[in-house]
């Protein structure tokens, strides 16, 4: 089983390390260490799990409601509700006597678990489960590959059923997410934009309706098996202008020349240094800082945002088993905010497309 | 993160209505001798800043600074290119992105006043990096919990119409289900389409599929067979204001009529609160808004130290109700009753 796999390949790292126990934060939008751990995603309130070296797992949740689920969810944890989550755990370690503990993300913990009266100390954890996180084993990398086929399915259907000239943009996701529920798939982040040179950026949708000649814009992420994989493309409504044609291709060429560079010993500064030179090349380099762009690519698994992110001041080495999304995606002055990308698994010689969508300017009948 | 609808109805919730709660905290703030509120907030918990501003973190985490006076700020982890979009979904003129909330925040606070007492609602559960970042500028850091919960113990009538649209959507939502349906994905994917098609920002639909055999939601990944009597809960968002509504559903005509029975006995049971000891049920739970949780457990079957549900209070309600055809699940929101009047449910729980 895919939990207990992940589990063991933590506790092994705990041994070497010497760690009696790592605490590991949750919450809907940092859902990776606990899942890792506990194989529970939190939706509301938040919940800590301590994993101890024996293999024991407990997880204390501040919502009853959460604390049933989890408890339906779960195997092998042992699942509390209490109303005081820092207080509780604080309770469980004065238990440890090994004093050597880890907490991740240690900078999110109530101010209890890290205040100085403690009797114990927990150190950071990041790096005993970050690179586990991003070097996925082979049940990990197989659980993508589904989810990235049905990113394949979810945007086949965004663009040829639900993204419809008069339909508001929050009918058009609900559409979607009614799509990926009935795949079994119980969570997707997904953002998007409708218009012209007016959208900066993707957002939640809204109810601005969508008319001929806009670029639609979105970032699909849905999750099996707790892991996401994400694809991002841009159609328009009706036939593209060349304004349109020619700002598209800036953004794939950026793409494929990410992607080709994108193998074991590379950074991912290499990788965001290669689609940004396109953009530099046709004089469009103001549009790859953070005024217009957040990342141009980041890993993925557990969460649907992990490290790497792809940026060109991240030195982080890129080694097989990882998987991330190249997305050159950013604001173009003559045509809006433009976004492509695909994910890619490191393999040991280069890289995998995990979705096969074709990267196109996608052209809808109206 | 949410992935329905999220704008900012200037008739549902008028710029007044804001600007009445910032001044009505700064008040207290000022009796108080505070110097600074500190709202943290993210998509778990965004209760507190959604109040004072409509904002809601859709994805990351932020940080309200609404000093004793003058104007608020809201420190984000959000990056600038969304700029546009929070300044159009809310309340917000002075937004900092920053992924360093408590410096940031800290920051912020020394320029009004140094050696500022800054009051945190629910600090324990804050993160420590953004209390250490306010103290590492110098303030003092309160809890000020108590503080939020009376500023909204009052409720306010633009807090109940929203509160009473998201009931709506949730019971017209979970009314499309059907007891013939028997894939849970399809009947999960059916409401979940339903309710976000009506406006909701967030839905988690909850599957118990087989109450003869448990008494647990969970949420699906992948399918399962629903047996003859299943339950569905939809929990649910609509401009902030959150509810849990729970159906159990039977293919079985004598389990149907048990439905009814218990319904109507919680319904009564309901109809009392705040006294809760007609909560004769196999489990009950009460959840509302106090502070910067949406759905905080208040009272129930499995809470050792309940809070006070006060009048004006929204809440939602779930009980596991025993009946001699097996365990019925139910529950709806309801407005706690002021001055001795009855508490009433915002929709029937009954769907028959």
């Amino acid at each position: 089983m895919l939990a207990q796999e992940r589990r063991e390949r933590l506790l092994a790292e705990m041994r070497n390390e010497g760690v009696e126990a790592l605490v590991t934060f949750g919450t809907s939008w940092q859902e990776a260490h606990l899942r890792y751990v506990a194989d529970f995603a939190s939706l509301e309130g938040s919940a800590i799990a301590i994993l101890t070296a024996d293999g024991r797992c407990r997880m204390l949740l501040d919502s009853v409601t959460e604390a049933e689920r989890a408890s339906g969810e779960t195997q092998n944890v042992e699942v509390s509700y209490v109303r005081d989550v820092g207080r509780a755990v604080s309770e469980q370690l004065d238990k440890i006597s090994n004093p050597k503990l880890a907490a991740v993300q240690r900078s999110l913990l109530p101010p209890f678990l890290t205040s100085g009266d403690r009797k114990f100390r927990l150190d950071d954890g990041a790096n005993l489960i970050d690179r586990l996180l991003m070097e996925k084993m082979p049940s990990e990398i197989a659980a993508i590959r589904r989810a990235g086929a049905l990113a394949d399915e979810g945007y086949a259907y965004f663009r040829d059923t639900a993204a419809k000239a008069g339909r508001k943009q929050y009918e058009v996701m609900a559409d979607v997410e009614a799509f990926l529920r009935s795949k079994g798939s119980p969570d997707n982040f997904m953002i998007m934009g409708s218009g012209g040179v007016d959208v900066r950026g993707m957002a939640p949708p809204s109810e601005r309706i969508l008319k001929a000649g806009d670029f639609v814009i979105t970032e699909l992420t849905p999750s099996i098996d707790g892991y996401f994989a994400q694809i991002c493309r841009t159609l328009t409504l009706g036939k593209a202008t060349d304004t349109q044609k020619r700002a598209f291709n800036v953004y794939y060429e950026a793409m494929e020349a990410g992607i080709a560079v994108v193998k074991p010993g590379v950074t991912a500064a290499d990788v965001a240094r290669a689609e940004n030179d396109v953009f530099r090349k046709y004089g469009l380099g103001d549009y790859v800082t953070s005024k217009y762009t957040r990342v141009r690519g980041h890993g993925l698994g557990l969460m649907c945002d992990l490290k790497p992110n792809i940026l060109e001041d991240i030195d982080l080495v890129l080694t097989e088993g990882m998987t991330i999304i190249v997305h050159p995606n950013t604001y173009h002055p003559e045509a809006g905010y433009i976004v492509l990308g695909d994910m890619l698994l490191v393999t040991k010689n280069g890289n995998e497309r995990l979705t096969r969508t074709p990267a196109k300017l996608f052209e809808m009948p109206v | 993160m949410r992935r329905g609808l999220i704008s900012w109805s200037k008739t549902e919730l008028p710029v007044a209505t804001l600007d009445g709660r910032m001044a009505r905290a700064q008040a207290a703030m000022a009796k108080a001798g505070i110097d600074a509120l500190a709202v943290y907030s993210n998509p778990a918990r965004t209760a507190g800043v959604s109040w004072f501003t409509t904002f809601l973190p859709y994805w990351n985490h932020c940080v309200l600074v609404l000093p004793s006076s003058g104007a608020h700020v809201l420190v984000g982890g959000f990056s600038h290119r969304v700029n546009d979009w929070m300044k159009r979904t809310s309340h917000l003129e002075n937004i900092i992105h920053s992924p360093k909330l408590g410096a940031e925040s800290g920051r912020i606070i020394s320029e009004h006043k140094a050696g500022a007492v800054v009051a945190i609602p629910d600090l324990d559960t804050v993160p420590t990096s953004v209390v250490e970042g306010i103290t590492a500028a110098g303030a003092t850091v309160i809890d000020g919990t108590a503080m939020l919960a009376q500023l909204r113990a009052a409720g306010d009538p633009v807090s109940v119409a929203l509160y009473f649209t998201a009931a709506h959507i949730a019971h017209a939502s979970l009314k499309q289900a059907s007891a013939t349906q028997t894939d849970g994905a399809t009947a999960t994917a059916q409401i979940d389409g339903i309710a976000r098609r009506y406006g909701a920002e967030e839905v988690y639909v909850g599957v118990c599929k087989d109450v003869s055999k448990s008494r647990t939601f969970i949420r699906l990944e992948g399918n399962c067979d629903l047996a003859e009597t299943f339950a569905l809960r939809l929990t649910l968002a609509y401009k902030g204001m959150w509810v849990r509504i729970t159906r159990t559903l039977s293919r079985d005509a004598k389990v149907n009529a048990a439905i009814s029975a218990a319904t109507e006995q919680f319904a009564a049971a309901v109809a009392r609160l705040p006294d809760t000891s007609s909560m004769k049920f196999n489990s009950w739970l009460v959840e509302g808004c106090r502070t910067t949780q949406p759905l905080e457990a208040l009272a129930g079957s499995l809470v050792s130290e309940p809070l006070e549900i006060t009048p004006g209070m929204i809440v939602s309600i779930q009980a596991a109700i025993d009946t001699p055809h097996g365990t019925v699940l139910t529950g709806a929101p309801a407005l706690i009753g002021r001055n001795g009047d009855a508490t009433a449910l915002l929709v029937s729980p009954d769907f028959g």
